[in-house]
């Protein structure tokens, strides 16, 4: 057995620790490639950042681009259009055109008696045959045969022309013989233009010609007709609710609008200390637009009609309207040439040339029922194109349910007052009817704030640990009187002077509690007395202003449209004539 | 738009009287409902009071004078019930005549509440200028003295 020497030597790391600083210095290298790639990375994020910017201007010219060529698309289809629009209407309807040259001149022969009886004949006869279908044709034609007298023929044309188009011709002839004139003429035509009134949808024109009749541009009797036939209407749209239920809600918006906006600064104590203050202020303001409402009603009544030439000027251009408007047969390629002139007009913007267009097609196609249209009338005249005297009809027309709406008005803000006023003083929290109450009230108070002051009391405990000292005074010094060491008596003097000390200033604060409340009571309780009274004056003020709503109705019952006929300055005018 | 007036016999079509047709569930129309009250009416509601009614045969005379009153409706559209002001005297302060169910009539005083339905008519029916309020399950006809009717 031998024994082999093992020697211990220190292990020859050298090889790892090469290894290690080489696996070092690679490593640093790779965080330097590393560092160098960062680099790189924000050098290409900066890259991508612009090539974006690039791409965003490049999509944004390309969509630029892309409009401006549908621009300039549409505004050249535009162009071509309505070349070829234009041709066709004077293809179809050229002489529509014609006809309305001439009729306007006809109606100037028939004011001024230049033209030959002869000349009118031939000419009115051409027109017929140029125009087959068009219903002015005959209507000239029978216009130039009364002027010369020509009963039959004018008959006969008159036939054909209500065969043709009897709206327009009623309306023509009603017109025509208004403004010749012809007073029995003109009641049978107006009776016929109001038989074809359909209520549910009225023309804007109507009102024109309600108005005249109102305000005695027509002759007086053509005002009985039109009475005759408002209140059928009246009484076919009110068989249901939903007409009557529109025009109610919105006669109720109109008494609410009328509504004093002004804070009502006479109640400070109220708005101080009513919780329930904005109620009560909104039930005040709303109960103050009965007067206003009255004045407002008033004022209608009294106000003189306005003058006649305006309205006569209106009737002779609707009269010049009818003749040279275009007819309905004409009124598809009229819309498509006007989109065709906004789009050129437009620069070739297709969506805002559509959009002017909608616009335009609402103003003159807006058709309302007849009681929307009183509705209109009577709340704002001047945009609805007619004047105070056919605001006053309307608004006499309307009666019935304006009367049933003003009720419901007036009970919707009487439901709507609170009948209590909410009390909040200096926490104490209460309520009141009317302000009678003050006895019990006080007594209420007076509680309140002797619990208050209980309370607080009992809150303020005696400071018990502060006589914690004094008291171990004076059990040493009675030890020490025990023990005969009289001067450790002085101790219970000092202890005892101390007690009192404390004593006297919880007292003291009690006190001042005590006052304290005191004095909040007595000013809660002034502020109370105030409250009261102005709670009094408030229900006298307002159940002065809804008593205010007895005028009204006094007032709304004793309107009628026949009183109205006669309010018409025009009516005297008529009847002296 | 001008309509034909030549060749039709009625120009206008609209269903009869569509205000008491009858549709299953449907509220009877306003303006039946809106009608003016006749004065046997007021006077049968105001003699509540007067306590002319004994239990039994006063209060079917009262239902008969309601049913000629609501002639044209059947019973499903008569009010739920009809508050006024009580003129028994403090403390009670409304009354009401019952219609939903027990079709009794109940005096209230001041802090009672009235049932849930009723409650809200009963600030108007204390109001001086309104006679009685007519409940209904989703309105109120408000009747004054002289039988003129509001809706609410």
């Amino acid at each position: 057995m031998s024994e082999e020497v093992i020697s211990i030597r220190p292990a020859d790391l050298s090889y790892i620790e090469s290894s290690l600083s080489a696996l070092n210095s690679n490593l640093t290298v790779v965080n330097e490639n590393i560092q160098v790639i960062d680099e790189d990375v924000i050098k290409l994020n900066q890259k991508h950042d612009l090539l974006a910017k690039e791409l965003n201007k490049l999509s944004k010219s390309f969509s630029d681009y892309v409009g401006e060529y549908r621009r300039k698309t549409e505004l050249q289809l535009a162009e071509t259009q309505i070349v070829k629009i234009r041709q066709e209407l004077e293809n179809k309807f050229g002489y529509y055109a014609e006809i309305r040259r001439m009729a306007t001149g006809i109606l100037q022969g028939v004011d001024n008696r230049l033209v030959s009886n002869d000349t009118l004949q031939y000419a009115t006869e051409e027109v017929v045959i140029k125009a087959p279908g068009y219903w002015l044709a005959p209507t000239l034609l029978s216009v130039a045969a009364w002027l010369r007298d020509d009963k039959q023929t004018a008959e006969r044309a008159v036939k054909e022309s209500i065969r043709r188009d009897d709206y327009k011709t009623s309306l023509f002839f009603t017109l025509l013989t208004r403004r010749i004139n012809r007073a029995d003429a003109v009641l049978r035509w107006v009776e016929r233009y109001f038989m074809h009134q359909n209520p549910h949808d009225l023309d804007r024109e109507f009102v024109i010609i309600l108005e005249s009749v109102s305000t005695g541009v027509f002759p007086p009797a053509s005002r009985e007709i039109m009475v005759k036939h408002v209140k059928e209407w009246v009484i076919e749209l009110s068989k249901t609710d939903d007409f009557i239920d529109t025009q109610k809600d919105n006669w109720i918006t109109f008494f609410k609008s009328k509504r004093d906006t002004e804070d009502q600064k006479q109640y400070p104590i109220l708005t101080q200390f009513a919780t329930n203050w904005q109620i009560l202020e909104e039930s005040l303001q709303i109960a103050k637009a009965n007067k206003t409402i009255l004045a407002h009603f008033n004022k209608i009544i009294l106000s003189s009609s306005a003058a006649h030439s305006s309205l006569i000027k209106q009737l002779d251009s609707l009269l010049n309207g009818l003749v040279t408007n275009f007819d309905d047969e004409e009124l598809p390629l009229r819309k498509k040439e006007r989109k065709c002139e906004l789009i050129i007009e437009k620069n070739g913007d297709l969506d805002a040339a559509l959009a002017i267009m909608s616009t335009e097609e609402k103003i003159f196609s807006e058709k309302v029922d007849f009681l929307q249209m009183l509705t209109n009338a009577a709340f704002n005249p001047e945009k609805s194109g007619v004047s105070v005297a056919t605001q006053a009809l309307a608004l006499s027309i309307s009666q019935p349910w304006v009367l049933e709406s003003y009720n419901t008005f007036v009970a919707q803000c009487r439901s709507n007052v609170p009948g209590r006023v909410e009390i909040d003083i200096d926490g104490w929290v209460e309520s009141t009817v009317d302000g009678s109450e003050e006895q019990d009230l006080l007594y209420k108070q007076n509680v309140y704030y002797e619990k208050l002051k209980d309370d607080l009391i009992a809150q303020a405990k005696f400071p018990f640990n502060k006589i914690v000292v004094p008291a171990l005074l004076i059990i040493l010094g009675i030890i020490g009187v025990l023990s005969t060491e009289w001067w450790l008596s002085a101790s219970i003097a000092i202890g005892g002077y101390m007690i009192y000390r404390v004593w006297k200033k919880h007292d003291d604060y009690k006190n001042s509690i005590d006052a304290q409340v005191e004095e909040r009571k007595q000013s809660a309780a002034a502020v109370l007395r105030a409250l009261l009274i102005e709670t009094v004056e408030y229900r006298q003020e307002l159940k002065l202003e809804d008593d205010e709503s007895e005028s009204v109705l006094n007032f709304l019952n004793n309107i009628n449209s026949e009183q109205f006929m006669s309010l018409s300055r025009g009516a005297a005018r008529s009847i002296l004539k | 738009m001008p309509r034909q007036i030549l060749n039709t016999k009625a120009s206008i079509d609209i269903t009869k009287n569509v205000g008491t047709q009858l549709k299953s569930g449907a509220a009877v129309s306003d303006r039946v409902l809106l009608q003016k009250r006749s004065k046997k009416y007021i006077q049968a509601m105001t003699s509540l009071d007067i306590g002319t009614l004994t239990a039994t045969q006063g209060f079917a005379e009262l239902l008969e004078k309601l049913k000629a009153e609501f002639g044209e409706l059947c019973i499903t559209e008569y009010p739920l019930g009809i508050v006024s002001k009580c003129y028994l005297g403090h403390p009670y302060e409304v009354h009401v005549l019952d219609l939903s169910g027990t079709q009794i009539i109940d005096h209230y005083k001041i802090g009672e509440t009235l049932p849930g339905f009723l409650e809200k008519a009963r600030n108007l029916a204390l109001n001086n200028s309104y006679l009685m309020i007519e409940v209904y399950p989703n309105k109120m006809i408000i009747v004054k003295e002289d039988g003129t009717t509001t809706k609410l």
